[in-house]
């Protein structure tokens, strides 16, 4: 017997005895609306399962996390919840994925006592026994989306565990309280592990009204603990996605068509069938595979493989005509309103000061540390894969687009991610294995991408360039403001590839995320969008639309004071008038950075403020600036406020990642293109900062009440613009196009 | 031609093409997975191991030039259950992220501690080149003053 709870119009928690014995509490998610209407056209509506706790009765805790953990420290924030309300240490639970083969649920009888209850609980749950639950780990969500759900799933396990002891003393359940792993009675030695009480407590009813522990008797969110997965990353022992060993598995190595837009004119198998350990070359989307006896082999196969391309719709596509196509599209015929208050246009005419500039970003590589990679096995009509995916939903359809099996008959087993980003929320190193397991059934297939194709055949970061134009009235704020994109729809470049209709330029909000509701008080606004395509792939990367948007609106900004000899830090601090949450942030970064204080010449100071995820970070960069135009990003302060904080050190941990993450672009993220294809390959040419040039870094949390926001990649958005007008505060130079190798920072 | 060498203290003897990489050959053919590939031309330093005590990015180093040589890998650094002190190190300053780069990122560090036992932040700046896409540098370079710490008060 099972139960099952409806949390809220779209939330059920569900409970059951564990296969094996045992209790095991879960919560699912319907995702009645999951904000991308194309997901419904997988026939199904899309459905999050949440963790499971299990309770065996050996009294081992085992909490199962089906989130993608790509060193967001998810691993160890989702057991934190739980543990805080089940009273137990986090030291002592073990975490896993989630294996939804019916390892973790006794399906019948949850299935036969919900199913007489209730058609959408039934529904939730065969969709979990259909092992295709709509797990997806990416815009910082996580920690957003589960911070009650985590802890309900501990609090109602841990009030059925108490109600199973009264019943057992013969107590109401108020005198009873659940401490360490154990329930005890009041003033009594009785005690009852959780183990003991499990199997009983599985089948009584949840509780309907389920209890959440006040923020002050915290003993785990809240404080630093160490994170679960650690030990393993330091002794080699963590599995990703390109350590499976799968007995009998070939190993297979993709050639991408170069030219994004183009396609393989011809290749000669002749040239490489003698070579050791060659057994196939197996044509796939937008390329071939190579499939050998070893990684190596494969890739020395592929190297060495006569092939030829055509370059297709990438024939002349390049860095040039992509930057000439944007400003053009900045100014066409073809213009899509995101937001508008007031009269800009008006404002514009009646005033004699209109201030103006244009900014250009370029492409971006991903460049996870692990290159992309998966195994799959075709046995039938049944399919299994093994990856690092932010995603196994995605990974299940990218193996239904390589094999035609339906992803009800794939199983997916998720690693650990050897770096997300966003490049791990597509399907296509999926799909690209699944094309070759399919020409190899019964074997599995582990194909490996060398870093050449893993950056030529990145999914990228678009280019985008924007023209901004502001008038400030007399007390020197902003009177009006029009800001205007131009750039490829990441989310139509994703329906497309998804096969769903996710999103047009006209609706895709990333091109406007960040512009849009900006905090900034402007008595008149326009913000606007500049549709523009070519055959480049590309799609999220960490922020997304907010790592273009941030660089544009907080260079204006800082333009825009020095335009009207106001301080970017008190010109920012009027400007959030109606926005005391940013506001407060902005002034806790200026304080401890000490805004006010003389720096030195050659250098500079630059202040930076974004809202993304629904966290606040505020940035200010000190940088030097030598003579012959060289620099050196010193020391970067970091504030940010997102809400209620379930692991400080995670956090810290988590804004250093991106301000890292965001000044690798800033100084050297650039893909450029010939005939469509990246000038780029590795990290020879496309250069990652280094420890020897990585700024000192201080990091502070606001605490508040407030939403929780998340935490993976706020923190990217500011610190280009924050690095760059501190170089305008530097030296006087206005870097309006990233990335700043290419800048020219001599004083002349 | 068998190639013979020893890996973690165990003596292998393997018949493969000279000019496999050392990290293929860790990876593929021992199951020593530990050793990542990042980059295949010895940019990245998540490949590194130690040959002969010594830190090589074995993406780019042929196994024909470890014959008769001692290589250490990540999963040969513990002495049994007592991690060795950079280990330890990473543990106490939660530097992992992904961690997909800790593997070669501790087995650099580890040899810039048999070579320098207490160095300089310029001394860690020129050794320590290792590409970490999670950003851990700062916490790197706090371990590694530690794990010297540790090191000295052993």
């Amino acid at each position: 017997m099972g139960t099952a709870l409806q949390i809220t119009k779209r939330a059920f928690m569900i409970g059951g005895v564990a296969v094996g014995g045992g209790m095991v509490v879960g919560y699912a998610y319907l995702r009645d609306k999951p904000g991308t209407a194309g997901f419904e056209d997988w026939g199904q509506k899309a459905e999050a399962l949440n963790a499971w706790v299990k309770i065996t009765p050996a009294n081992e805790v085992v909490i199962a996390v089906p989130h993608a953990e790509m060193g967001q420290g998810v691993y160890t924030a989702i057991p934190m919840l739980i543990c805080e309300e089940l009273e137990v240490d986090l030291d002592s639970v073990r975490v896993e994925h989630p294996d939804l083969d019916g390892k973790y649920i006794n399906e019948y009888p949850i299935k036969h006592e919900v199913g007489l209850e209730s058609g959408p609980i039934l529904w939730v749950i065969m969709r979990i026994i259909a092992k295709m639950p709509m797990i997806a780990t990416g815009g910082s969500s996580t920690i957003r989306g589960r911070y009650d759900d985590a802890r309900r799933i501990g609090a109602a396990t841990r009030e059925m565990l108490i109600a199973e002891a009264a019943d057992r003393w013969g107590v109401a359940p108020s005198e009873c309280y659940a401490r360490k792993g154990q329930v005890h009675l009041r003033g009594q030695d009785y005690m009852f592990t959780y183990g003991e009480l499990a199997e009983a407590a599985a089948l009584r009813d949840m509780p309907s009204d389920i209890p959440l522990k006040e923020k002050k008797n915290f003993h785990t969110v809240g404080t630093p603990q160490r994170r679960l997965d650690i030990p393993a990353k330091v002794k080699g022992e963590a599995t990703f996605g390109i350590d499976v060993v799968l007995p009998g598995m070939l190993y297979a190595v993709p050639r991408f068509c170069p030219h994004h837009g183009g396609t393989v004119a011809a290749y000669n198998i002749a040239s490489v069938e003698t070579m050791p350990g060659f057994k196939a070359v197996v044509p796939i989307t937008d390329g071939v595979a190579v499939v050998a006896t070893s990684t190596w082999r494969a890739m020395k196969i592929a190297n060495a493989l006569d092939i030829t391309f055509d370059p297709g719709d990438g024939a002349g596509v390049t860095h040039d005509t992509v930057a000439a196509d944007l400003r053009q599209a900045l100014t066409g015929d073809t213009i899509f309103t995101a937001e508008e208050d007031g009269d800009v246009a008006a404002t514009f005419a009646a005033s004699d000061d209109v201030f103006e500039a244009s900014y250009d970003l370029p492409y971006l590589a991903h460049t996870c540390m692990e290159p992309m990679n998966a195994t799959v096995r075709v046995q039938g009509d049944q399919a299994e894969v093994w990856s690092g995916s932010q995603s196994p939903t995605l990974a299940a359809n990218g193996v239904e687009q390589g094999t035609g099996i339906s992803t009800s008959n794939v199983t997916t087993y998720n690693t650990f991610l050897g770096g997300g980003f966003g490049r791990r929320a597509e399907q296509d190193f999926v799909r690209a294995a699944a094309e070759v397991a399919k020409a190899f059934e019964g074997t599995p297939i582990k194909m490996t991408w060398p870093r050449e194709e893993d950056v030529r055949r990145d999914i990228f970061r678009p280019a985008a360039a924007a023209t901004f134009k502001a008038t400030l009235d007399e007390q020197g704020g902003v009177s009006a403001l029009h800001a205007r994109v131009a750039l490829q729809s990441v989310m139509a470049g994703v329906g497309e590839r998804f096969g769903l209709a996710m999103a047009s330029p006209e609706t895709d909000k990333t091109m406007e995320d960040g512009l849009k509701f900006s905090p900034y008080h402007f008595a008149s606004r326009l913000i606007d969008k500049a549709p523009y395509d070519n055959p480049i792939l590309i799609g999220n990367w960490r922020s997304v639309g907010h790592s273009h948007n941030a660089f544009f609106m907080e260079s204006f900004i800082d333009e825009l004071a020095h335009h009207s000899g106001q301080d970017p830090f008190a010109f920012r601090a009027k400007l959030l008038q109606n926005a005391p949450r940013q506001k407060n942030v902005l002034a806790h970064v200026a304080r401890i950075a000490n805004w006010e204080s003389p720096i030195g010449a050659g250098r500079g100071r630059g202040i930076a403020l974004h809202t993304s995820f629904e966290s606040t970070v505020g940035e200010v960069a000190e940088v030097s600036v030598a003579a012959d135009g060289s620099f050196t990003v010193d020391r970067v302060y970091c504030v940010i406020d997102c809400g209620p904080v379930v692991n400080p050190d995670t956090v810290k941990a988590q804004m250093e990642s991106g301000i890292v993450y965001g000044l690798t672009a800033a100084l050297y993220g650039e893909v450029t293109f010939e005939d469509g294809a990246a000038q780029q390959s590795n990290f020879t040419d496309y250069e990652a900062l280094r420890l020897y040039e990585t700024p000192e870094m201080i990091v502070e949390i606001v605490e508040s009440d407030d939403r929780i926001g998340g935490v993976g990649e706020p923190s990217t958005p500011p610190i280009a613009p924050a690095v760059t007008n501190a170089i305008f505060n530097a030296v006087g130079i206005r870097v309006r196009t990233l990335p700043l190798m290419n800048v020219n920072l001599r004083i002349a | 031609m068998p190639i013979t060498f020893r890996v973690n203290g165990v003596a292998r003897t393997l018949d493969i093409e000279g000019d496999t990489p050392l990290l293929w050959v860790l990876r593929d053919e021992l199951g020593l997975t530990g050793t990542k590939f990042g980059c295949g031309v010895a940019a990245c330093g998540a490949c590194t191991v130690h040959v002969d005590g010594s830190a090589v990015r074995s993406c780019a180093y042929p196994v024909e030039a470890v014959a008769g040589a001692e290589v250490r890998t990540i999963e040969g650094l513990a002495n049994g259950d007592t991690l060795h002190r950079v280990q330890q190190a990473w543990i106490d300053h939660q530097v992992p992220q992904c961690g997909y780069c800790q593997s070669g990122m501790i087995m650099a560090v580890v040899d810039l501690l048999d070579t320098v036992p207490n160095p300089t932040d310029e001394d860690i700046d020129f050794a320590i080149t290792n590409i970490c896409r999670c950003g851990t540098y700062s916490r790197i370079r706090k371990a590694i003053h530690a794990a010297a710490k540790a090191g000295e008060d052993a």
